[in-house]
């Protein structure tokens, strides 16, 4: 603006100056980029979501990096650091932590998953980009000082304030935006983990909920783009890598099935834990919240001092374990010390994730089962690495309930599919045995804890569709079409002579005789009765509402054979069938 | 510029922009802070990637030092404390799978360098530390697949696949596989590269222990005949001892110089292979281009000496249980004072061979009576070897094939090779 002293805005030269701008670089415009201007809500949501890939990307690259360079500086750069900086670091870290999350970024504690949900079904798609800093500089100061916590919530979060952001500077559609931001907790988490499939299957799993076509472009353009960026400035190499092997016969898989049993155990008493303890700290005086994370960490400290392998995130942890470093007994002390270490952290209100610690204890806790399966069966195939990796998909399925993603998810950190079979049987059972002895999942947990009732995808996928089979059941069999007609009409409560049912070659209607209008308008040979649409068994209830619109009752053809009547179904089975099967509220 | 304005000044034009279309502007805005977001990170990632780099090589450093030190298990920690740094680093994974390897913990080792095979399966080193493990655990079979992977990962770098090929020969020889052993030393002694320092001498010592002195002694003056090395010359001297061929354990014993080090053979041993050597060469009645009187007056020298050591020692020995040892001395009186006397023997030539054959004969039986031989009996002794095949034997002379007096002295020399 100061480039141009002389006009002054909304002056008539001004006006005059950009309408001839216009008219010069209308055409230039036209030519070149006529194709795509103006952008379109639809093409612009899926630019948006490359951009906000890149975008999320390149935070993940910084906020790692950010992490590491804390690490060195606060524990230095050897795995066992001296005592001073053991106790020190994360006690004084804590306390720093603490009055930043207090006074500067209250939004950072909790989890980023229920915080992405709740942006996407609380707060239209609303997420702070204070809460994006806020989370940078928290979790890079608490992981980076040893705090037991991990980095792929924290970049879940940031990668979905970033998407929010840009959908709101954008000025997306409400509906849109609200979709933006699982979009950018997807390319968040493909950035932190390294592994697009696994971050796409868990923000459908566990934050979306639906496979709906709109969102899943997007979430899937916006994984790939954070990837590529993350690989191009960190590498392109597997988070892990295992020995292959092969499953020398079938009933080794039994080995696994004893890992899926015991990781469920441990999955269960993991979430116990944090129910249990968590609720308790946070109903402690307001002003022991500034000392919480201190003293989480000072005792962190002190399980450092002889197990420093479990503070921080602990990848090159695993990567010892995948590599046999240990003997059992130590993987199972590992395990104990983590899920403790990782307790204290989170249950005093560290901001950071539990990714990572999950993934630490279960490849610990796999690695101890292998160790003393080794023991007792000799002839057994898989090494104990393959049953710490084994182990990181099991608890990974077992406690934070995403049984989809963990398969995936070992095969993406692994960059090997040799382990599928024994993953799929372990997590499995882990899976069923943390369902059967917790009801609630741990995000749902959080987020009830957090006095947020939000939509539980765990519930939504156990969901039972209700179908027109459903309420053909309570109408009962019927001999003949005319007889299934009538009985239709007496639970409808219509009279019968309005309505009639005939078959031909498009199938069987119901058809209804129409009034002629009272003012005489009625044109000459106007058809006098219409005709019903038509369902099939498969339908869901809600989907037979819409078609059925004004009609009482309809008639369920065979899909095969439109002339074979399965049943007529009247609108109140329907609402009979949703009275019947409502949970009790 | 000018005073006035201009409606061609571009500014004007990009002023346009945000009116008509704010979105794909804001995108536009939005790329550009994309890019410079790029750069940015790519200075910082490149800066930490430089000081992860710095902290791993000091890590390794530190590792190296303690390996060499032998403290495996400051070697080990320090070699993982690198790769916290450079997780992916196949030369860090492979020094902390030698320091496992060397703290002890197999099993530790084993695992990163399977990792690493699989990542690259013809890497020569990661086959030749798996060898060695699997070796150290007795897993002969494993151990073989390995050595032949490390000979075969070494196919660019013949130095390096000539010491494979070496300690695999050396396996062999210690699990008592001396034919594959003497296999792989042939195929080995074939294809020296130029230029390798003693190779001969490593090549013939495996050959020694896989009990393939000819070929042993072949590569030692393989050797020889570039160097004249104390160690080789006493090598070579004593194996052409054990093969019997005295003029050559003399010429090179003679050669090897007094106190010098680092010879694998004790000095004391060395001069007993060389005198005995030495009384063998002028004593020996079977010599080639001897004249008959030489021969002759050899002969009776022999049998003085044979008869003289019988006499000495059977007044130590009880009467009863040695009336054959008796028998054959007072035989061998006799026929010195008849037959087998210097002047018959001059006469009658073809007397000589069944003289000396009775000699050794009773050398051998007096070696079962009464000890290792010493000296000139010695000789004797080691003589009758020596022409074992050239003298037929007589029905007396069970013991003429055994080759030296056990726990002789020259025996016990020629262990230490």
């Amino acid at each position: 603006m100061t480039a141009r002293p002389h006009v002054t805005e909304g002056s008539a030269d001004a006006v005059a100056e950009e309408r001839r701008a216009a008219q010069q670089l209308g055409p230039f415009l036209k030519k070149w980029f006529g194709w795509a201007l103006p952008l379109g809500e639809p093409q612009l949501f899926m630019l948006l979501a490359v951009l906000i890939g890149l975008f999320s990307g390149l935070g993940v690259v910084l906020f790692r990096i950010a992490i590491e360079r804390t690490q060195i500086l606060l524990l230095g750069s050897a795995l066992h650091p001296s005592t001073v900086r053991l106790l020190l670091a994360p006690t004084l870290t804590g306390l720093v932590v603490a009055v930043l999350v207090i006074h500067v970024f209250p939004r950072v504690r909790g989890s980023g998953v229920n915080q992405t949900k709740a942006a996407v079904y609380i707060f239209d798609g609303y997420v702070p980009f204070v809460t994006v800093i806020g989370k940078f500089i928290t979790c890079a100061l608490a992981i980076g000082s040893g705090q037991s916590l991990g980095p792929e919530d924290p970049s879940l979060q940031i990668g979905a304030g970033i998407a929010s952001k840009m959908g709101r500077v954008l000025k997306l559609s409400q509906q849109k935006i609200r979709m933006i931001a699982p979009v950018g907790a997807a390319a968040g988490l493909a950035a932190a983990f390294n592994a697009p499939i696994s971050a796409v299957l868990f923000v459908i799993e566990e934050v979306v909920g639906n496979w709906s076509g709109g969102v899943l472009g997007a979430v899937i353009l916006s994984a790939v783009s954070s990837v590529l960026v993350m690989r191009q400035f960190l590498g392109t190499d597997a988070l892990f890598r295992v020995p292959v092997f092969r499953i020398q016969h079938p009933t080794e898989l039994l080995g696994y099935v004893v890992l899926g049993i015991v990781g469920g155990g441990a999955s269960v008493l993991f979430i116990q834990f944090i129910a249990y303890a968590r609720p308790r700290l946070r109903r402690l005086p307001r002003w022991t919240q500034y000392f919480q994370p201190a003293i989480a960490g000072l005792l962190i400290g002190m399980i450092g001092l002889r197990a420093p392998q479990v503070m921080g995130a602990g990848y090159p942890v695993i990567d010892w374990a995948l590599h046999d470093q240990f003997a059992w007994n130590v993987l199972l002390a590992l395990a104990a010390c983590k899920i403790l270490a990782t307790g204290l952290s989170f249950v005093s209100g560290t901001p950071g994730g539990m990714f990572a610690p999950t993934l630490f204890i279960g490849a610990m806790i796999g690695g101890a089962v292998g160790g003393v399966e080794h023991l007792l069966v000799h002839h057994i195939s898989g090494s104990v690495g393959t049953f710490a990796l084994v182990g990181m998909g099991t608890l990974f399925a077992g406690f934070l309930r995403v049984p989809i993603t963990s398969v995936f998810m070992v095969i993406e950190l692994s960059g090997s599919y040799s382990a599928i079979l024994p993953v799929m049987i372990s997590n499995t059972i882990a899976y069923l045995i943390s369902r059967q002895y917790q009801k609630t999942s741990l995000f749902d947990l959080l987020a009830r804890q957090d006095g947020m009732i939000l939509p539980s995808v765990e519930e939504m996928r156990e969901r039972r569709t209700l179908t027109l089979e459903n309420a053909m059941e309570l109408t009962g069999k019927a001999p003949t079409p005319e007889d299934m007609f009538r009985s239709a009409l007496e639970r409808s409560g219509i009279a019968g002579d309005q309505y009639f049912l005939s078959g031909g070659t498009a199938g069987w209607r119901v058809f209804r005789r129409k009034d002629a209008p009272e003012d005489g308008t009625g044109a000459l040979g106007a058809p006098r009765v219409e005709s019903s649409p038509y369902l099939y068994p498969d339908q869901s209830l809600a989907e037979a509402m819409t078609i059925m619109r004004d009609w009482p009752i309809c008639p369920i053809i065979n899909r095969a054979d439109p002339q074979a009547l399965e049943g007529v179904v009247a609108l109140a089975d329907i609402l009979r069938v949703y009275r019947d099967t409502a949970p009790d509220v | 510029m000018g005073s006035t304005p201009s409606t061609n000044h571009p500014s004007n034009a990009f002023l346009y922009l945000p009116k008509r279309y704010p979105r794909e502007s804001t995108l536009l805005l939005l790329l550009a802070m994309l890019a410079a977001l790029f750069v940015i990170t790519g200075f910082v990632t490149k800066a930490f990637h430089q000081k992860e780099a710095g902290i791993a090589l000091d890590w390794f450093t530190r590792g190296n030092a303690a390996l060499e030190a032998g403290k495996a298990r400051e070697a080990r920690d320090d070699f993982r404390n690198a790769l916290i740094f450079e997780p992916q680093n196949a030369e860090y994974q492979l020094h902390l799978a030698q320091a496992l390897a060397a703290y002890g913990q197999a099993e530790q080792a084993r695992g990163y360098l399977i990792n690493l095979l699989n990542q690259s399966p013809a890497d020569g080193q990661v086959n030749l530390e798996l060898a060695r493990l699997a070796a150290r655990d007795d897993r002969i079979s494993d151990s073989i697949h390995y050595y032949h992977g490390a000979i075969y990962g070494f196919s660019e770098s013949p130095t390096q696949g000539l010491n494979a090929r070496l300690e695999f020969a050396q396996f062999l020889v210690d699990v008592g596989d001396n034919s594959q052993a003497e296999g792989e030393l042939t195929a080995l002694a074939a294809n020296v590269p130029a230029g390798a320092p003693n190779i001969h001498s490593r090549i013939a010592d495996l050959y020694v222990r896989a009990e393939a002195l000819n070929r042993a002694l072949a590569e030692y003056e393989v050797d020889l005949r570039s160097s004249e090395d104390a160690a080789t010359l006493a090598k070579a001297g004593a194996t052409a001892y054990r093969l019997a061929d005295f003029k050559r354990a003399e010429e090179y014993l003679s050669r090897v110089p007094e106190n010098t080090a680092n010879i694998p053979l004790k000095p004391e041993d060395l001069r007993s292979m060389l005198q005995i050597s030495r009384m063998i060469i002028s004593a020996d009645p079977l010599a080639a281009n001897l004249s008959n009187a030489e021969r002759a007056h050899r002969t009776a020298l022999a049998l003085i000496q044979v008869i003289a050591r019988v006499s000495e020692c059977l007044t130590h020995l009880p009467a009863k249980g040695s009336e054959g040892l008796r028998g054959s001395l007072d035989r061998a009186r006799y026929m010195h004072n008849s037959e087998w006397s210097e002047r018959s023997l001059l006469e009658s030539p073809d007397r000589v061979h069944p003289a000396i054959q009775y000699v050794f004969d009773l050398e051998a039986k007096a070696d079962s009576f009464c000890g290792p031989a010493l000296g000139m009996n010695l000789a004797l002794s080691m003589m009758a070897r020596s022409h074992a095949s050239a003298v037929p034997p007589t029905n007396a002379s069970p013991a003429v094939k055994r080759p030296v007096a056990e726990g002789s002295a020259s025996e016990k020399g020629l262990s230490g090779l």
